[in-house]
């Protein structure tokens, strides 16, 4: 059964709410970061959530990429403090819209699963 | 737009590679730089590291796929695993191959029917302006009977091509067979016995064949005088 029965921008249904979720933290992770590469992204997510969130890199890089695909964001090489090379992944007007619509349906899962949790 | 860009990624499939494992491999230098820098020995850095990482060339594979799930390549790589597949089970394929030729060539030769039948227009210049006349209601007094329709007789077929204005000009035909070849070798073969006029309005003319070679005027007045 999926998590996501909303319907979601062009005849997009998530079907996989563990996709859906990953989605949702890296798009909001970049645009908390602005300009971000793949490492950033997950120590971001990790950090922030106090380790409680860890994202493996056998999901963040396929899922990158499909957004790039997509349109959702756009990537950039570039070179980090350390003065390595990377791929800086940023949010593009499409991603931003896309972040909106997957918050909302975040908080009308989360209130309908807390309903469901308090019913008595 | 991404159809531009998948266009132009089709000629750089192995820089695209290239890049995936470069960002990769960046990934992993990334992490073990922060566990050396937390005080971890390099050898158990990367270590840890691979095995967090799992084997590369699967994750690489993963990627790709997600670079390439709607690109042209795909497309390629599926025909190619088609064809593998057929070659694999011959059975399969045979029965496939057979089933496809059937209703191809039945479907071929069914509108092949229909069109020679149906919708080609016969050759002569207005088409839809030909039509035949007959009389209905078989043998009640009119005609010679040859069947639900009666044929004309000799006479009113001249009644009528004296006497018809409501056409541009009017033949007369019939179907028959007639022998072809010497009398000692002759072949059955189907005819039309017409009268003069039908070379006039058809696109037809005496050919070398057997069957058209009756058509000709004399063999018209011949039958007229019957």
């Amino acid at each position: 059964m999926s998590l996501y029965p909303c319907y979601l921008g062009k005849k997009r249904w998530v079907k996989n709410d563990l996709q859906g979720t990953l989605d949702l933290l890296i798009l909001k992770t970049l645009s908390q970061l602005g300009a971000m590469h793949g490492y950033g992204i997950l120590a971001h997510i990790e950090e922030v959530s106090d380790a409680l969130l860890t994202v493996e890199e056998g999901s963040l890089y396929p899922a990158l990429h499909r957004m790039e695909q997509s349109g959702w964001v756009r990537a950039e090489w570039a070179v980090t403090e350390a003065s390595r090379k990377a791929k800086f992944y940023t949010l593009t007007p499409a991603g931003r819209k896309q972040l909106a619509a997957r918050e909302k349906n975040w908080e009308q899962v989360v209130r309908g699963v807390a309903a469901i949790l308090e019913y008595a | 737009m991404g159809v531009w860009r998948r266009l132009r990624a089709l000629g750089r499939r192995a820089e695209l590679d290239r890049k995936i494992d470069e960002e990769l491999r960046e990934h992993i230098r990334m992490r073990i730089d922060r566990d050396v820098a937390m005080d971890m020995s390099p050898d158990e850095a990367v270590r840890r590291a691979r095995l967090r990482f799992g084997n590369p060339t699967v994750m690489k594979e993963r990627v790709d796929a997600e670079d390439a799930a709607l690109g042209f390549e795909s497309f390629l790589r599926d025909a190619r695993y088609a064809v593998r597949g057929f070659v694999k089970s011959p059975g399969f394929t045979i029965v496939a191959v057979l089933t496809l030729a059937l209703g191809i060539g039945a479907n071929t030769a069914v509108f092949q029917l229909l069109d020679a039948v149906r919708l080609r227009s016969l050759p002569i210049q207005n088409p839809g302006e030909l039509a035949e006349l007959r009389i209905i209601g078989g043998n009640k007094g009119f005609g010679i009977n040859d069947g639900p329709y009666s044929n004309f007789t000799i006479p009113m077929w001249q009644e009528v091509r004296r006497h018809h204005d409501a056409f541009s000009g009017i033949a007369a035909w019939r179907a028959t067979d007639v022998m072809a070849g010497k009398l000692t070798d002759g072949k059955r073969v189907h005819g039309l016995e017409v009268s003069g006029e039908f070379l006039t309005y058809s696109a037809l003319s005496p050919g070398r064949d057997a069957s058209s070679s009756c058509m000709t005027k004399e063999a018209a007045r011949f039958q007229g005088s019957l």
